[in-house]
């Protein structure tokens, strides 16, 4: 395996190996340049590591370093040193992420003159649009092999789909299907096709499901341009007197500091981590943190309007059994404010083992009514909610100075209050998915509220011009043109859809940007 | 699996077997009477073990679990209290508290008298550490999953793929 010097000086660090880091990494290193992958886990095997245990693989894969929350969230309340559920291991969330790749909408990449002045939000268009991604789409597609594409056929419905899906087609819902999903359907990129084990957040055990881990990351390895160091935890990205980003400090498993040099850093640690990295990151030169003039870093924070509907039927549906988002209704996804919100929301199967289901079904609750709900657990359909929120100034990452993590920096605090579109939206949305239910005869319907985030956005966004975000249309730092942003925290606006194909999209188009750039001695 | 041939008395000439052991034996298919396992605690006394088992199960209901499920959670609790000083006083305080608000038994309680005392501690740091750990200890244990016809690990069977995963037949036709 390739290894690169501490001092080598000419390597990109790319910081996380999820669908951003990871993607990012392998495209660099197809196109012959030297990459250093610094991931803060461990590196586990999907055949020997992963188990279908919920707990247990929780406690394997989930970012669990201290961060704080505030705000009026509930999950400040219930979950309030979680506010994520997402991964810390080689390959990142795309570990947990159900497999979900859907397309952004055209109108999606302009919110402002989509949506228009909302109240209270920040709303911005994006510096690109459909069009320029879309070359980038087809390449992401292929790459990670999503349904309904390429000629790959859809998935088989399960019983939880086919529940929600009589009930769509009930209240006469048009758009309703197994999904466009990163999950073989048949064997494909030498990887297996799903056998519909379920558990696709606890890490596909069959590597059916696209993930970094065993896709990118071992292509990246095969080109002899590419090292990963696991757990390599960044402290801090440096810079020279000139201003530009020159290595950065990261911790490894032992213990032990050291400095990577590097001729660009890209940072691809999910929506939390990355601003924090950049905040943490504040020297005499940068007193705010680098890349931050806009002092736009860590503002924005979206995290999507999600919430669950649970049906309760007189008959089993065993909803456990298959893909875990197994099928969509998404005639709700357009932007129709005749419904009393702005942008849309999408309707997805899922589906919690009795583990997690009794964690999140409703955090807190115990008693009668509650064990009730989940004797009925053989019985229960689901389905998530997922939409656009607003992107608020004040909802954002800080760094909490009263709370040091394990290397005695201070931890993120994550702070949300819901706008009032999102919670319209979500109001709706609740309201839509309990009618799909009781349309084919639900004996209850039960609302839960929003799982601690799995979509992470929009902490360091795009923006056309410097003062309104972090990063321009190329993911590259308007202040510091060697440093670049590459997961879900350069996203402008959060749109309908669920966001790794965009990222992956995203990476792939970032990747051509910083070779040509490289080559021309730009940067 | 090698079918084991073990006697009642086996179990109680041992005498000691955890909670936990007895949950695991009993799913195997052996028949245990009741009076052949114990909760088995290193820290809690006897007699707060069984008041926060008490507890647990008007946390969380159900019927068709035996005792033994909640004694296996207090075990969790009991083992967690052995380095932790703080849980062990919060824990033997907590139950002290349940007590004072029933002349000093709570075990003596019905069930419905219970939730009314219960009800009284609800929020406190007792109640929410005891409730937290439950949650996840009582609905992880994977002796119970059966009971709800959650069905657990599918890897090892080869998926849902042939086993039923899309064998609804109820739903109305189109």
């Amino acid at each position: 395996m390739k290894k690169f010097d501490l001092n080598d000086s000419s390597v990109v660090v790319v910081i996380g190996s999820g669908a951003g880091g990871g993607t990012l990494s392998n495209e660099l290193a197809q196109k012959g340049v030297n990459v250093v992958c610094l991931e803060a886990g461990k590196h586990l095997d999907f055949k020997t590591d992963f188990v279908n245990k919920e707990w247990e693989m929780f406690s394997k894969e989930a970012w669990l370093d201290k961060r704080t929350t505030s705000g009026e969230w509930r999950v400040a309340k219930d979950f309030p040193n979680l506010p994520a559920w997402i991964c810390k291991t080689v390959g990142g969330s795309t570990l947990h992420w159900a497999g979900a790749s859907l397309r952004f909408q055209e109108h999606e990449f302009k919110g402002l003159s989509t949506y228009g002045h909302v109240e209270g939000a920040n709303l911005l268009d994006w510096p690109i649009t459909l069009q320029d991604l879309e070359p980038y789409y087809d390449m992401a597609e292929d790459k990670m092999g999503v349904t309904q594409t390429n000629g790959i056929p859809a998935l088989p419905g399960n019983n939880n789909y086919k529940v929600m899906e009589a009930g769509a087609k009930q209240l006469g819902y048009k758009e309703v299907h197994t999904g466009r999903m990163a999950i073989n359907s048949q064997p494909r990129d030498g990887r297996a096709s799903c056998r519909q084990l379920g558990f696709c957040f606890q890490g596909c055990r069959m590597g059916a499901k696209w993930s970094t881990l065993y896709t990118e990351i071992p292509k990246a390895e095969a080109t002899g341009h590419f090292e990963l160091r696991a757990e390599a935890h960044v402290l801090k990205i440096t810079h020279n007197q000139a201003g530009k980003v020159d290595g950065v400090i990261y911790v490894d498993a032992d213990g032990q500091q050291h400095t990577q040099k590097a001729r660009v850093v890209c940072v691809a640690g999910n929506s939390i981590e990355s601003p924090r990295l950049l905040l943490n990151s504040a020297s005499a030169q940068f007193p705010d943190g680098l890349a931050n003039s806009s002092g736009q870093v860590g503002r924005n924070y979206m995290r999507h309007v999600t919430g669950s509907v649970y049906g309760v039927f007189e008959q089993p549906v065993n909803m456990h059994r298959g893909t875990t988002m197994a099928g969509i209704i998404q005639d709700e996804s357009e932007h129709n404010p005749t419904r009393g919100f702005v942008a849309g929301y999408e309707m997805e199967t899922i589906s919690l083992g009795l583990p997690f289901l009794a964690a999140f079904l409703n955090p807190g609750s115990w008693g009668k009514e509650f064990t009730g709900e989940l004797d009925n657990y053989e019985n229960m359909a689901g389905m998530w909610l997922v939409g656009e929120d607003m992107p608020q100034e004040t909802n954002r990452i800080t760094l909490n100075h009263e709370v040091k993590d394990q290397y005695g920096l201070p931890v993120a605090n994550v702070h949300v209050t819901d706008h009032p579109n999102d919670i319209a939206m979500r109001e709706q949305a609740y309201k839509q998915g309990a009618a799909v239910y009781e349309s084919i005869g639900a004996l209850n319907t039960i609302r839960v509220p929003p799982y601690p985030s799995t979509h992470n956005l929009g902490t360091n966004r795009m923006s056309l011009n410097a003062k309104d975000g972090v990063v321009n249309g190329w993911g590259q730092s308007h202040d510091i043109d060697n440093l670049f942003i590459s997961d879900g925290s350069q996203f402008t606006t959060g749109a309908t859809e669920n966001p790794t194909l965009t990222i992956v999209a995203l990476a792939i188009r970032q990747s051509e940007y910083i070779a040509r750039q490289m080559a021309a001695m730009n940067i | 699996m090698k079918k084991q041939n073990l006697s009642r008395r086996s179990f109680l000439k041992k005498g000691t077997m955890t909670a936990a052991g007895a949950v695991a034996i009993a799913l195997s298919g052996i028949s245990i009477s009741p009076s052949a396992w114990a909760m088995t605690l290193t820290t809690l006394d006897h007699k707060t073990g069984k008041s926060l088992s008490a507890l647990c199960r008007v946390l969380y209901p159900h019927k068709q679990l035996t005792d033994v499920y909640y004694d296996a959670c207090v075990e969790g609790l009991d083992a967690n209290a052995k380095n932790d000083p703080a849980l062990l006083k919060l824990l033997n305080e907590g139950v002290q508290t349940l007590n004072s608000h029933s002349q000093n038994n709570f075990l003596a309680l019905s069930a419905e008298q219970q939730l009314l005392v219960v009800k009284k501690i609800e929020g406190s740091p007792f109640f929410n550490q005891v409730r937290s750990h439950i949650v996840v200890a009582l609905y992880n244990n994977d002796k119970i999953w059966s009971l709800f016809g959650y069905e657990g690990p599918s890897f090892p069977y080869g998926g849902y793929l042939e086993r039923g995963f899309d064998d609804i037949d109820w739903l109305p036709n189109h």
